[in-house]
Order: structure tokens, then C-alpha cells, then sequence
């Protein structure tokens, strides 16, 4: 599909311009490029990061789950489910705050607050309780770090995908849409500029020769 | 004790002991779905309980509550046909379960939870059976209301003394310690009554379970770094594990130096302890739940050992031993069915049998 032609004068001054805006919008679309291989690069090492933790996360709950499974194997599911209902759940509470980033972007930072234990008291009955159910209690609470920490890896991967969607759109605005919009109307004008020549040239040789053949006709008209 | 005093009972335990379902067939029910499993089990002693319980629908809960439904009529007939000072001490221990299902009703209370929800929880065994447990319900409120309705029962006086001294307000762990002292002190108050015999018999089997729950409070305490009064405080009274030992346990760093401390002081005293803590140091780096596993199969041990060194028919060991191998089926039977509804497989499901040790 050909691009789209700008409405403007075909004029000499304007083809200068419209060189020099090509030249800008080429600089532009390189700079973008190299922003956009950054966020790229920055994306992916999120990623590891995100991965490593995630794997951290699925041992630690699966091991969890299964140490849950078997305190309902040692004590039966129904005294699991009454420890369960009558734990006192801990409130957890989430800061959020920015960071600054790759290219200064500022990325949502969420920051796990624990409430203060003074001395270590057991949540559950200590002796009713299985301690498989305390052991998979404390590795949940440890892990809890661990979902905060991904959660802001993953919100800030989030908002490097968006501003790299952004990038990639300006990018592609300028090589596929202004640069060959300005190489059309560059093209246009240059073609009418040569035209205007070429007309200007033959005006130029027919009047030369016009006047060529008038000065033969005044001429032999002196000799007559 | 007299063996006129056995007539009845042993006769009785005899014909529950050929009930009993054969460890091998017992470790063949694993991996096996729940139809074949509730196929298995109404062929066996808990086929009425089964059928009345689960009737059309076969469910892994109401599965586990027939099995104790069984447990509870078994020592229903064992307390009909006993004498007086075994009915005593059976009673004692009936007790279990009835401080079980008080610390459930004080728990879900304070919870908040409603009569309705709490009674699903109360296990069919004991004195404080569902109907009971719904009188006391249906009129209180708050902690101090159930210990207020329990005053005229063997735990009232003590709770309402607990509840006097409690300082953290809330905080149940001191009634639940109390419940469980008293009913531990109630066995070992009805063992005394018992004849020379009878008595070493009965507090070797029956102590063990008591010395087990004591270590097992102490490696608790030792993996969640509890403080050491709040330890001693949760303490349960003692048997062949006396309080200086438990006490110089406490003091020790770490689990193994502790468990070291445990064989040292019981290694001359009884065979199956030393056994059992032998084990317990040799697997002293695996966790918790591991060591807390050998410990559950303490009373078990201890039952085979003085069934084999008292080959006289007619003394206590038989009926107790009965009880306790009868415990052990019903927790490793829950444990076949919890195992088969969260798709456990067989190896692990095998781990977690509380079975003999040369099995």
C-alpha cells in the first residue's frame, strides 16, 4: 500500500524541510529502538527473577499442601478443619509504594508488613495439633515474602510490556507511516520540481528558437 | 488382681481381638477407591456403623466417623464387662476423649462459631457425646459460660481455676493443658488402684503414651522456640520420664542433644523406650513430623513388648493392649481413606501406617 501524501507546496524550501524532518524522525526511531532493546533486555531479566521465585513459591506450597494432607492422614480431616476454623488468622498488610526503574519508569514496589510477634506463642493447640500443620503454617508465612515479592516483579513486568507496546507503536509510526509518508511527498515534489524544469527547459529552447528564426526572418528581410 | 476379676472381660476381648483387621489385609487396602474400601469394611466389625452412618452415600468423613462410632461401642462392651477397678480405669481413660471434645466446644466458641456448626465436630466417644455437648451449647455463649456449665463435672472446678489465674485473655492454651493434665492424672490415679502387677503392666502402656506426649510437647517447643515456661506449662504429669529429665531436656540446644539426653536417662530403664529413643537420635535430623511419627507408634511397641513378657492370660495388659492396637486400625484405616480422597500415592500412604515394627 502506498503512504499517504502530505499536503504541502511542492516547493524547493519545502523538500529541504522535508529532508530534514526524515533525518529527525530516522534519529527518533533509532533512540526508540535502543529504549526498546533496554526494556526488552530489562523484561526478561524480570523474568528469571519471576521464574526463580515462582518455582520457590510452587515447592514451598506443594510441600506445604502435602504436609497438610498428611496431618488430615495422622488426625483425621475433621479435627484438621476444626484446628483450621478456630486459628486465629494473621493480618497481613501490603505497602505500596514506586521505585525507579530502567529509563527512570516508575514501578509499582509492594512491600509485605507482619504484624510484631513478642515471643513466639503457637497458634495451634500444641498438643492436639499435628506439627505437620504448624510446620506447613510457619513455611506459608515464610513464603508470604515471597508472593509479595513476585507480586511486584510481576506488576512491574506488567508495566515494562505496556511502555515497550508503546515504544514498539511509536517506532512503528515513524518507519511505517511518517518516514514514507515524507518519502512520497519528497518524491512528489522532486518529480514536479523536474517537470517544472523540463517544461521551463523546452519553454526556454522554443523561445530560443523563436527568436532564432525571427532574427534569420528580420534579417533576410534587410537583404531583400 | 484376681483372675476371677478377668472372667468376663477377657472372653470379651478375645472375641473383639479375632475381629481385628490383619495388618496385611490392612496394607492392601491402599490405593484402592472408596467403593472398594466401604466394600471391605462392611464385611468387617464395622459393618453396622458403616451402614448406618454413610447409607447411600459413601463419603470419606462419614467414613471416619463410623470407624469411631465402632471404637466407641467397642469400649462400651468392654466397660459392661468389666470389673470395678478396670471399669475405673477404663473410664479414665474414656476421659481422652471426652477433654477432646470439651477443648473442641471451648475452641469453636471462642471462635464464634454456632451450637449447629460445633457439634458436627464432636467425635462419638466419651461422656460428652453430641447430646450432651448440645445442652451445654444451647446456653452459652462465651468460655466462662462453658466453664460455668461444666461446674458440676470432673473438669468444672479445675477450669474455673484456670480461668481465675488466666492471664492472656483468649488465649486457650491453658485450659487445654489443664484438661489434659487432669484427665492424665486420672489414669495414673486409677492405675495405682490397680494390684503390683497390673499396676507396672499399666503404667508401662499406658505411660508410654503420656512420656510420648511429653517429648513430642517438648520437640514442639524445640522446633517453634517457644519459651521455657510456657513450655513447662504445657507439661503432662510423668511416668518412667520423671520432670527433672524433662526438665533437663528443655535446657538442651538443639533436638538431638535433647533426644540424646532422653536415651541416656531411659536406656536402663525399660527396653521398648530405649528402642524407641535409639531411633528417635538416630533420625534426629529429619524433621519434626518424622520423629513425632516414631513417638505415635511408642504405645503400640509397648503394648506387642508386654503382651509378650506377661504370657499369663489374666492381667490388664490384654485389655489395654486390645485398646490400643484397635486405635491404631481405626487411625491407620482414616489414614487409607484421607490418603485415597487427596490422591496420595501408595509408598507415601505406607510411611504414614502406624504398623508393628517388624512388620
Amino acid at each position: 500500500m502506498s503512504a499517504k501524501r502530505l499536503e504541502v507546496h511542492p516547493t524547493r524550501q519545502e523538500l529541504i524541510v522535508l529532508k530534514r524532518r526524515k533525518t529527525l524522525a530516522e534519529g527518533i526511531a533509532d533512540i526508540l529502538q535502543k529504549d526498546l532493546e533496554l526494556l526488552i533486555i530489562s523484561v526478561v531479566d524480570y523474568k528469571e527473577k519471576a521464574s526463580i521465585l515462582r518455582t520457590q513459591l510452587y515447592d514451598a506450597l506443594t510441600s506445604s499442601y502435602y504436609q497438610f494432607i498428611e496431618a488430615e492422614m495422622m488426625s483425621g480431616s475433621l479435627k484438621v478443619k476444626e484446628l483450621a476454623l478456630t486459628t486465629t488468622p494473621i493480618d497481613f498488610n501490603v505497602e505500596t509504594s514506586t521505585a525507579t526503574g530502567v529509563l527512570g519508569i516508575q514501578f509499582p514496589s509492594l512491600k509485605l508488613v507482619k504484624p510484631e510477634v513478642k515471643g513466639h506463642i503457637p497458634r495451634l493447640s500444641l498438643n492436639d495439633a499435628p506439627i505437620q500443620l504448624e510446620e506447613a503454617a510457619s513455611r506459608i508465612n515464610d513464603v508470604m515474602d515471597t508472593v509479595v515479592e513476585l507480586a511486584s516483579i510481576t506488576a512491574a513486568i506488567r508495566e515494562l510490556l505496556e511502555i515497550i507496546s508503546l515504544k514498539r507503536r511509536q517506532i512503528n509510526r515513524i518507519r511505517f507511516k511518517i518516514v514514507p509518508e515524507l518519502d512520497t511527498t519528497t518524491e512528489y515534489i522532486e518529480n514536479i520540481l523536474e517537470e517544472i524544469e523540463q517544461q521551463d527547459s523546452i519553454r526556454v529552447r522554443v523561445l530560443q528558437r523563436k527568436r532564432k528564426e525571427r532574427a534569420e526572418k528580420s534579417y533576410e528581410t534587410e537583404q531583400v | 488382681m484376681k483372675p476371677n476379676k478377668y472372667n468376663r472381660i477377657m472372653s470379651r476381648i478375645a472375641i473383639e481381638n479375632l475381629k481385628l483387621i490383619n495388618f496385611d489385609e490392612l496394607v492392601c487396602l491402599i490405593g484402592k477407591n472408596i467403593e472398594e474400601i466401604f466394600t471391605f469394611l462392611v464385611n468387617t466389625a464395622y459393618g453396622e456403623e458403616i451402614v448406618s452412618t454413610c447409607g447411600d452415600k459413601v463419603e470419606p468423613r462419614l467414613l471416619e466417623e463410623a470407624l469411631i462410632q465402632n471404637y466407641a461401642k467397642t469400649f462400651k462392651i468392654l466397660l459392661k464387662y468389666s470389673s470395678k477397678y478396670i471399669e475405673n480405669l477404663l473410664l479414665s481413660v474414656l476421659h481422652k476423649y471426652d477433654a477432646l471434645n470439651l477443648k473442641t466446644m471451648l475452641r469453636m466458641v471462642q471462635a464464634g462459631m454456632n451450637a449447629e456448626d460445633i457439634l458436627q465436630y464432636i467425635i462419638p466417644l466419651g461422656t460428652y457425646d453430641k447430646k450432651k455437648c448440645q445442652a451445654i451449647l444451647s446456653e452459652v455463649n462465651s468460655i466462662s459460660d462453658i466453664v460455668g456449665s461444666l461446674k458440676d463435672t470432673d473438669f468444672g472446678f479445675i477450669l474455673k481455676e484456670t480461668l481465675k489465674v488466666q492471664k492472656i485473655i483468649g488465649d486457650l492454651s491453658p485450659l487445654e493443658a489443664t484438661l489434659n493434665k487432669e484427665v492424665f492424672k486420672g489414669i495414673l490415679k486409677e492405675i495405682k488402684n490397680l494390684d503390683r502387677r497390673d499396676k507396672k503392666i499399666a503404667t508401662n502402656i499406658l505411660g508410654i503414651e503420656i512420656d510420648a506426649l511429653n517429648v513430642k510437647i517438648i520437640l514442639k517447643y524445640k522446633a517453634l522456640m517457644i519459651d521455657h515456661e510456657n513450655i513447662k506449662k504445657n507439661l503432662m504429669p510423668t511416668a518412667l520420664i520423671d520432670e527433672k529429665i524433662l526438665e533437663s531436656a528443655i535446657m538442651e540446644p538443639d533436638i538431638k542433644s535433647t533426644l540424646q539426653c532422653f536415651l541416656k536417662s531411659v536406656e536402663t530403664k525399660h527396653q521398648v523406650y530405649q528402642n524407641i529413643f535409639t531411633k528417635l537420635v538416630k533420625e534426629s535430623d529429619s524433621p519434626i513430623s518424622r520423629l513425632e511419627f516414631i513417638l505415635e507408634r511408642a504405645p503400640l511397641e509397648m503394648s506387642f513388648f508386654e503382651l509378650k513378657k506377661n504370657f499369663r492370660y489374666y492381667n490388664i495388659g490384654y485389655i489395654l493392649a486390645f485398646l490400643n492396637v484397635k486405635w491404631v486400625e481405626i487411625k491407620n484405616l482414616r489414614c487409607i481413606i484421607n490418603a485415597m480422597a487427596r490422591n496420595i500415592g501408595a509408598d507415601q500412604t505406607l510411611d504414614l501406617l502406624i504398623l508393628p515394627e517388624n512388620y
